[in-house]
């Protein structure tokens, strides 16, 4: 236990503050988690987007099938020469039918449409390929080949990503605020309920750091201990969010390590924020006093 | 130390508490302040412990004129002043011991040092059971026992008392002038403020006199009316 000169442990703000930081870090936790989780979910969204693209190549008319399939097959070996190509697959009746189901009901294969051929490409990652000279060349070689490289997927996950960044961002600006708020509060309701003691140790020799110090301490290990009960409150919110929703678990709804580093650091951040307002609190309100 | 220069006493738009005080005390003399209740003793302690400014006039401590001080440097010449406040201002959540070690712990002395020096302190004031006690828990004489031992742990280059004796019987009255002495013989400048007329008649000091917002230094009192 510190020993303080000022009687701020008998205050109603012992409870007070730490309940305050705690519900703050509490908030700052979920928040950030759950960016943080959503972020990792979309990134693995992104990756499995950005490492595939689909070849369409629409049916001629009148062709064969003998000829179809020998253009299928120059196509599929076409696509097999691109370097950083892992895989290509064509998707077959069944399958085609199953992507098309949400849109066209159950039984797509009884309506007898002619659905284009499609070929799933799975790409290394981290290679580069010129989409547009593919297409290019694929057209050539099936006239109205076309490629869906799923840009406007990327682009629409981008944005997600990048709004709901900025507005935990935002939020945890104002739960900092609120934060500091509160302890500029508890901190000049301290100065004014110790006046006659503040006033003798000034008497005493005591200079405002001296008096500062007592105030920041306590700011300090009260914001730290409601900041440590948020984020354990916090983090166990988020795990039972998780286990509530596992298929969102699943598919990459989690934390990294590093992440998990960064919200333990919560609390002291939640306890540094809290000892640098009441040290400028107080030292700005004694400035003002002979 | 104290130069005090047509030095004028108010407070607010009040009555003048003192007119043009001016007087010099040398280093390591031994004063007493006297004057009837209410005459302005403890103001001019006020003054010379840096808790009120003078209307006018000049007032140097320590060969600084206080007036042109920062902030800062107060706190500092005011660890080189200890301070028997008449009503003791002790810190009720503190015990007697913390209460005495606070002028150390200010300074930023090693806590072994602190609580040594305490406890021997104490223990010279008669207080050497009581290290624990709440000041609201003991009496009047051993509370104003516990605020002379707080002003005078740091060995203060400046002693200023306010009543130091007023609640003590005579015995411990005795004990504690001459622990005053015993730090003016160390070189510290001792002023004393009192309207006990026995304690003034039994030792020796110059005073200083304060009637009709008035005050006069008498360098030798008894040799004017020792006849």
């Amino acid at each position: 236990m510190l020993r303080s000169d000022l009687p701020l442990d008998r205050d109603a703000a012992r409870v007070f503050l730490p309940a305050i930081i705690g519900f703050m870090v509490f908030l700052a936790a979920l928040a950030l988690a759950g960016s943080m989780g959503l972020d990792n979910l979309l990134a693995r969204w992104r990756s499995q987007i950005e490492t595939a693209f689909t070849v369409e190549l629409p049916r001629l008319d009148g062709e064969s099938a003998g000829a179809a399939t020998a253009r299928r097959s120059t196509v599929m070996s076409a696509i097999a020469a691109v370097p950083g190509v892992e895989s290509a697959v064509e998707l077959s009746d069944q399958e085609k039918a199953r992507l098309l189901a949400p849109w066209l009901g159950g039984d797509v294969q009884a309506l007898d449409l002619p659905l284009p051929d499609l070929i799933g490409v799975a790409t290394k990652p981290g290679t580069a390929i010129d989409i547009s000279a593919l297409a290019a060349k694929l057209a050539a070689l099936s006239p109205g080949a076309s490629i869906d490289d799923h840009g406007r997927w990327r682009g629409a996950i981008a944005g997600v990503s990048r709004t709901v960044r900025r507005a935990v961002l935002g939020l945890l600006l104002l739960i900092g605020v609120a934060a500091a708020l509160t302890v500029v509060f508890v901190s000049r309701a301290g100065l004014a309920a110790h006046r006659r003691v503040i006033e003798i140790l000034h008497l005493i020799g005591a200079h405002d750091g001296y008096i500062a110090g007592q105030f920041q301490r306590h700011a300090f290990t009260r914001g730290l201990l409601g900041g440590a009960l948020g984020a354990i409150a916090g983090t166990l919110v988020f795990e039972a969010g998780r286990r509530l929703l596992p298929e969102l678990a699943a598919a990459g709804f989690e934390l990294d390590p590093l992440q998990w580093a960064g919200l333990a650091l919560l609390p002291l951040a939640a306890a540094l924020l809290a000892m640098v307002t009441a040290r400028y609190t107080v030292l700005t309100a004694l400035a003002k006093v002979m | 130390m104290v130069v005090f220069d047509k030095v004028l006493l108010r407070y607010g738009a009040g009555p003048d508490i003192l007119h043009e005080a001016s007087f010099t005390l040398a280093p390591g003399s031994f004063h007493f302040l006297v004057g009837p209740s209410g005459a302005g003793k403890s103001s001019l302690l006020r003054v010379m412990y840096l808790a009120l400014r003078p209307a006018s006039g000049l007032v140097s401590l320590f060969g600084r004129d206080v007036g042109q001080l920062a902030r800062r440097d107060i706190a500092e010449m005011r660890r080189r002043i200890g301070v028997v406040f008449q009503d003791f201002r002790l810190l009720d959540h503190l015990s007697a011991l913390d209460n005495v070690a606070l002028p150390l712990r200010i300074a930023g002395l090693r806590e072994a040092e602190v609580q040594q020096n305490a406890r021997e302190l104490l223990a010279w004031v008669g207080l050497g059971d009581q290290l624990e006690a709440r000041p609201a828990t003991l009496s009047g004489g051993q509370q104003q026992r516990i605020a002379i031992a707080r002003a005078v742990i740091a060995r203060p280059r400046l002693l200023l008392a306010d009543e130091p004796t007023g609640n003590v019987d005579d015995r411990i009255g005795l004990r504690l002038m001459r622990l005053f002495e015993e730090l003016n013989k160390l070189g510290t400048t001792v002023v004393i403020a009192t309207h006990n007329d026995s304690l003034v008649a039994g030792f020796r000091h110059p005073q200083l006199r304060i009637a009709d917002n008035h005050l006069r230094l008498v360098a030798d009192p008894f040799a004017v009316t020792g006849g």
